[in-house]
């Protein structure tokens, strides 16, 4: 029962393992020494895209997102209030950023709203806006946070909109995951592999017979079995001395077996 | 005495495990990923603070006050058309009237203002409508002028609702931290004050009438405008003599009235009132001749029963917690007339 728990632990410990090992070197690889996670979606889509603080503002290093337009067309980027942001969109039709997929790098979004949108760029609320042709950037510094970015394309589609953020720490860190993943792997591999030698179970102490009272006597020259492999010719006490290494299954006979060869004699 | 046992091999082994396993499904558990790549939630917004920081009302202080002064283009349609997109409120309606007389863009007016502004104050909180409170300095007459701005919705910009000049060693009091904001109080409400503004303009007004205006301990009606207007009255009635008679009375109109709560608890309050001068010929006089400012206007040089003036007077009152308010700044401003 107890190899079965090991072999389950250790197989469990592989698995968990070899997850976090593999994880480790693919963030690695796709983060870079710099550590630089981008994500980006393509909306394909002309109306106002919103990226929230809860997208934004979640990290301590500052958020780079650049909007490009299909050929030919401009891009209005913008930050404000939340609330500021919320209220200028209003319910117009629009496209929410709502978080971001790590497993293929890409923005998650959702579209709501009815209605075409109102001129973004004439109200005065923005914290830092662009406007320009062609792809634009504007970087959002945590400092200021929370702000939400609004994104427009004018004569055009908006093609895409990638937001970068860049941490150091996180190369590091899917670096040092790897390595715990193969301590792990290492662990659960030697645990699934190792073999039952013997059967530890416990050790039986058998109780000490009385000495008896004319006690036989051993000449260290002298064999002491017969000579030819038979039984001893010389009376044995009765003590038996435990091996330095635990003995196989308890023996609950009553007396010690001399044929025992691990059973020492003297 | 029995021996206590040694940790077995297979004791460590499980030791290890355990301690391995429980540390993995600690780190990955819920919320650890996060803290480990340094994600935390999104700070919340504080909207009990001014909309826009220092330097976004300055810009949008500048840009008003700059396109003011523009010269622009095309007809009377196109450059009415260009004030609606600066001035709005009762700095519209004075720009209007005043284009409407002289058939002169805005730019040229009177309200012209240096665009170098230094922000006093913003409205406090995200709703709408939202203020802003800006001075400058026009350094040919050394006037300090106030200017209150203001967006309407969401997606409208500011424009400027009212620019008014303050009197010599007027002086308006603190409004709080510039971006904690100060809260726009409805002008028709007391908000605490002995007095609504509203009710503090209307009191003024009634100061201000001629011959005989009524008194009033709300406001004091002895400063610069007052006695301008009490002293312009008295020297017109006085020229009249026995020809005609001089009435004058001051209509608050404070639909588009902006007023800012003041850090002391008080209030700054940005109105309008109308004056209108009424000149009665008597029958004594044959008729009277129009000096040529008001010539120009009616559009004749004699009258010889009636004149009637009118004059659009933006004015900026003070009102403490406690106590008497004041005016600490006004213009007027001859817009139309008639005369019979």
């Amino acid at each position: 029962m107890a190899t079965i728990v090991k072999r389950v632990v250790g197989a469990l410990l592989a698995l968990v393992g070899l997850a976090i090992t593999a994880a480790g070197v693919w963030f690695a690889t796709q983060l870079g020494t710099s550590g630089t996670a981008e994500f980006a979606m393509h909306p394909a889509t002309t109306d106002p895209v919103v990226v929230g603080p809860e997208v934004l503002n979640r990290v301590d290093a500052d958020v780079v997102v650049t909007a490009t337009p299909t050929e030919g067309g401009s891009v209005f980027m913008a930050l404000a209030n939340p609330s500021d942001a919320t209220a200028v969109v209003g319910a117009s039709q629009h496209v929410t950023v709502t978080g971001v997929s790590v497993r293929d790098w890409a923005l998650l979004s959702g579209t709501t709203g009815t209605g075409t949108a109102p001129d973004l760029g004439a109200a005065d609320l923005w914290r830092q806006q662009d406007d320009a042709k062609g792809p634009v950037t504007l970087t959002v510094q945590q400092s200021e946070a929370p702000e939400t970015l609004v994104v427009k394309a004018e004569g055009g589609q908006l093609s895409s909109l990638t937001m970068e953020v860049t941490d150091k720490s996180w190369f590091v860190e899917a670096v040092v995951g790897a390595l715990i993943g193969l301590f792990l792997l290492v662990v659960g591999v030697v645990l699934l592999t190792a073999r039952r030698t013997r059967h530890h179970g416990d050790v039986a102490v058998q109780p000490v017979p009385p000495v008896p009272d004319a006690a036989g006597t051993i000449d260290p020259d002298q064999p002491v079995g017969a000579g030819d492999g038979s039984e001893p010719t010389v009376p044995l006490p009765a003590t038996v001395v435990s091996p330095p290494e635990a003995p196989a299954a308890p023996d609950t006979t009553d007396s010690p077996d001399p044929h025992d060869p691990e059973e020492v004699t003297r | 005495m029995t021996p206590r046992p040694l940790p077995t091999t297979r004791t460590l082994s499980r030791l290890v495990a355990s301690t391995t396993l429980l540390g993995a499904l600690v780190l990955a558990g819920c919320g650890t990923q996060d803290a480990l790549v340094g994600l935390h939630p999104a700070p919340a917004e504080q909207t009990a603070a001014a909309p826009l920081d220092a330097e976004g009302a300055t810009a949008v202080a500048a840009r008003l006050l700059a396109a003011k002064d523009a010269p622009v283009g095309g007809d009377a349609k196109a450059a009415k058309a260009a004030r609606a997109e600066v001035l709005t409120g009762d700095a519209l309606r004075v720009a209007d009237a005043q284009a409407t007389r002289a058939g002169t863009p805005a730019g040229t007016t009177e309200l012209a203002a240096e665009p170098q502004p230094t922000i006093v104050a913003q409205s406090q909180g995200r709703q709408w409508p939202r203020a802003i409170l800006a001075s400058t300095l026009d350094e040919a007459t050394n006037t300090q002028w106030l200017h209150a701005m203001v967006s309407d919705k969401p997606d409208q910009p500011f424009r400027i609702a009212s620019s008014v000049p303050m009197f010599g060693g007027a002086e308006l009091p603190a409004l709080g931290e510039q971006l904690a904001g100060a809260p726009l109080l409805d002008t028709a409400q007391k908000n605490g004050l002995a007095v609504s503004p509203a009710a503090a303009v209307k009191a003024y007004a009634a100061a201000l009438a001629q011959p005989k205006g009524k008194a009033t301990d709300v406001v004091a009606a002895d400063d610069q405008f007052a006695t301008s207007l009490k002293t312009a009255a008295a020297a017109q009635a006085k020229a009249l003599g026995k020809l005609g008679t001089l009435a004058q009375t001051h209509d608050p109109q404070l639909d588009d009235a902006i007023t800012f709560k003041l850090a002391d608890g008080g209030a700054v309050t940005f109105g309008l009132m109308k004056r209108t001068d009424t000149i009665s010929v008597k029958p004594t006089a044959k008729e009277l001749v129009l000096p040529a400012e008001y010539a120009k206007l009616l559009g004749k040089k004699k009258v010889t029963k009636s004149l009637v003036l009118n004059n659009l007077e933006p004015i900026v009152i003070v009102q403490p917690k406690t106590g008497q308010g004041r005016v600490i700044g006004a213009s007027d401003l001859l817009v139309s007339g008639r005369g019979r």
